[in-house]
């Protein structure tokens, strides 16, 4: 390989830069946009347009002059306010319905959509409990299904930012003019009719002990949540008049129940020796103290599928199989008359039924007719039409079962303790679930256990205990990893495998003092200035960290820093956004959290998106 | 550099700030476009870059760095507009570098488009970093002191980079079977 010469790579750089297209005569465009500051800081906004026309040409063999035309500028209360002039507009039409909401074309980028739209969030009219996850211009298609927003207000779609917020599983769509920044109205229950238009954001973590507190007030009830855990069938609890259903447990969440009509409490549970564990995730929703188990995750919630996708592939299970559910995106219509001459051609019936279609009914696709059940969570019985994603699910022999709308972004997730035994096949001790329901037995309340290690064998239990005496064979113990500290668990039993000593002894390491950990911080430059700051961000960080991680150094620096091939969620610009990089002990586990402050510097984090040790970020 | 006009446009005065960045307009717009290679791209970077510019313009300690603090702030946004654009890069084989019809061509030129367009393919193949490094030197005629004011980091670290994204560059140059 000979050497690139100089001559050669600045001909072709040159050539790239170059390839701009001609600008035409007298035509100039504007790209207008205005930047506001919400009610909540008291200050107005205006636009002003800076600069327009062209620039002079550029460089030797430059086609045609670059134009440009910018600016639309902040506008706060502490800049004079300049009347705006007449402006010519160039921007392409998009109209409403439009089935694919294309952020416009030559418009404001769709961070900067985020930022127009935030400012609203924040007003006195938005619930302030509300989450913006996401925000982009042009089209909204939902508008057309009402021709206005509320209150009758025409819109011009090619001049509309619109934002989605949420509050558990009540939505607002907020509107705002982006020439002007005037706040245009808001709307309830409405949904983009891409998902993939809403930015995705990692669903905040809380701790099994965290799951049976919000189960018992009530504050996430109706409220999607990930439980990663094991479902166990259990005994049927004693009830009038009998038989009762069989229960079914979570490992370390509790009793699940399949109905919300159900009066078993949730009841908080180390695993319950019970039939035909299932590890998987399961979707469950508290719901007036209890836990409704709605079935196993399939697929990603993150990437709902098209329906079509699963009726496709759909076999009708057997009587008894698992249940599962499925994220899925499509539009449902209510009370859809459907003809009776179908009956005869060999259709399912007539009347009024419900369907799932690709699109807005009307807009072509193919319809299926699923079963909604009734009240399927977030979904209006009122409205006529609801956009998706749906949750569906499948596998309990009544077809395709819509259960609830899923919103992108409000769900949580529960990571229950991992378990790893290491018990002989041939062992005659008890099983590794049972070993672990004894071995919990005496720990503290109120301990939050992150993993739990079984093994059968010798352990130094004291000298005057029964199982220094036992055989090996007789003997187990058990490492509990918990927030509280560690433990270890020394459990022996007789020939006949009846337990006959328990010892609990915690480690030399348990409860630690949290160490120090190494954390290096980046400083913003010429003059940046920015309300988050380090030691915030990593407080912020360190709370979505699953408990237990093993973390070797903290990395925090501004901006969204991505490392390439990883989708990381999309943030409002640089200053007041940052990263920190976890980095763990276990090679190949390292984290990258994502993180925003508000005016006040206060931190928030989203969940940590995994990535590869030491890999690569695109940082600002 | 006119360190009274950045002064006003640091109090505000939007005039000021126009005059400040008009003649830079087309640079910048130059540069972007050879380190994205996307015309819309570009000039999204550019014009968020000049936004970000006037909002954080009063935070600007000293007025001489401007050069150097706008381009780099362009070239932040470079880099983030890229990372956007990575997932749905496709290979685009222009048709308007193939020889055809009415062109005056020869084995020279041909060879010759070849491997120019051999070696942007080579470009598009480095990290954005290395890119830009390229593009500020070779394009913008900017020297190892001016690059590393740019970027913030010292002369020798930019200098090692510079020669780093050469070598990267000839590497991916080789696979695409050039040179």
């Amino acid at each position: 390989m000979s050497v690139l010469d100089d001559d050669t790579l600045r001909a072709m750089l040159a050539d790239r830069a170059d390839r701009l297209s001609p600008n035409t005569a007298g035509e100039v465009m504007v790209h207008v946009r205005a930047e506001v500051r919400g009610p909540r800081q008291g200050a107005v906004f205006s636009v002003l347009p800076v600069l327009t026309g062209r620039s002079p040409a550029i460089g030797a063999g430059w086609a045609a002059a670059a134009m440009i035309a910018v600016l639309v500028m902040v506008m706060v209360a502490t800049r004079p306010p300049v009347a705006a002039p007449s402006l010519a507009v160039t921007t392409p039409s998009v109209a409403i319905g439009s089935a694919a909401a294309t952020p416009l074309p030559s418009g404001i980028p769709k961070r900067t959509a985020v930022e127009l739209a935030g400012a609203h969030v924040q007003g006195p009219s938005i619930n302030p409990l509300s989450e913006l996850v996401g925000a982009t211009a042009g089209a909204y298609r939902d508008l057309a299904t009402s021709g206005a927003l509320d209150g009758g207000v025409p819109v011009d779609p090619t001049r509309l930012v619109w934002a989605v917020t949420f509050t558990g599983f009540e939505r607002q769509t907020i509107y705002v003019d982006f020439f002007t920044g005037a706040y245009l109205g808001m709307q309830h229950d409405l949904s983009p009719s891409d998902p993939a238009q809403s930015f995705p954001v990692a669903a905040p973590q809380i701790s099994p002990n965290d799951l049976l507190r919000v189960v018992n007030d009530g504050s996430y009830d109706g409220r999607l949540v990930l439980v990663n855990s094991t479902l166990r069938g259990i005994p049927s609890p004693v009830c009038n008049p009998a038989p009762c259903p069989p229960g079914f447990a979570l490992d370390f969440v509790g009793r699940v129940v399949t109905t919300p009509n159900s009066s078993q409490p949730v009841v908080p549970a180390a695993p319950e020796a019970g039939s035909v564990p299932l590890t998987g995730t399961f979707v469950v929703v508290p719901w007036k103290g209890t836990l409704i188990l709605v079935g196993r995750m399939e697929g990603s919630l993150a990437s709902p599928v098209a329906w079509t996708t699963i009726t496709s592939g759909y076999v009708p299970p057997d009587p008894g199989a698992e249940i599962a559910v499925q994220a899925v995106s499509g539009w449902l219509t209510r009370n859809v008359a459907l003809p009776c001459a179908s009956v005869a051609s060999g259709g399912s019936g007539c009347g009024l039924v419900d369907q799932l279609t690709d699109g807005p009914l009307g807009s072509g696709g193919l319809a299926t007719t699923p079963r909604v059940d009734a009240p399927a969570l977030g979904v209006d019985a009122t409205a006529t039409g609801v956009a998706g994603p749906f949750l569906v699910r499948t596998g309990t022999g009544a077809g395709l079962e819509i259960v609830g709308r899923y919103d992108v972004g409000a769900y949580t997730t529960v990571d229950t303790p991992t378990v790893t035994c290491d018990i002989p096949a041939d062992s005659k001790l008890p099983s590794c679930d049972k070993l672990v329901v004894y071995a919990l037995q005496p720990l503290p309340d109120g301990a939050e256990m992150t993993a739990i290690e079984v093994h059968q064998g010798d352990w130094p239990c004291p000298s005057d205990s029964v199982c220094a005496s036992a055989p090996p064979e007789q003997r187990a113990w058990v490492l509990v990893r918990s927030t509280s500290g560690d433990w270890e668990v020394g459990l022996t039993f007789d020939a006949g495998g009846y337990g006959v000593d328990i010892v609990q002894i915690p480690l030399p390491s348990g409860n630690p003092a949290p160490s120090p950990m190494p954390a290096t911080c980046t400083e913003l430059g010429y003059g940046q200035s920015s309300t988050l700051t380090c030691g915030a961000a990593i407080a912020a960080a360190l709370k979505v960290v699953p408990a237990g991680t093993a973390i070797v150094s903290l990395e925090f620096g501004y901006g969204p820093g991505c490392p390439t091939g990883i989708d990381c969620p999309d943030l409002p610009p640089y200053p007041n956004t940052g990263h920190v990089i976890v980095r763990v002990a276990a090679p190949g586990r390292d984290l990258l959290v994502s993180l925003i402050a508000d005016a006040g510097g206060v931190a928030t984090a989203v969940a940590p998106v995994p990535i590869a040790s030491a890999s690569p970020l695109s940082v600002p | 550099m006119d360190p009274d006009r950045v002064e006003q446009a640091r109090s505000g005065d939007p005039s000021a700030f126009e005059a400040l960045v008009e003649p830079r307009v087309g640079p910048m717009t130059r540069t972007a476009m050879a380190i994205l290679g996307s015309e819309a791209d570009a000039r999204d970077a550019v014009q968020d870059a000049l936004i970000t510019a006037w909002r954080e313009l009063a935070a600007l300690r000293d007025p001489e760095a401007f050069d150097a603090w706008l381009t780099r702030i362009l070239v932040n946004r470079c880099k983030r507009g890229l990372r956007g654009v990575a997932s749905r890069r496709v290979r685009e084989v222009p048709v308007d570098g193939l020889v055809g019809a009415g062109e005056p061509s020869g084995p020279d030129t041909a060879a010759a488009s070849l491997e120019r367009r051999a070696l942007e393919r080579a470009f598009e193949r480095i990290s954005v970093d290395e890119r830009t490094l390229l593009v500020l030197h070779h394009l913008d005629g900017r020297s190892l002191a001016e690059i590393a004011s740019v970027l913030k980091v010292p002369e020798g670290t930019a200098k090692s980079r510079l020669f780093a994204a050469r070598k990267s560059l000839e590497k991916a140059l080789a696979r695409e079977g050039g040179r």
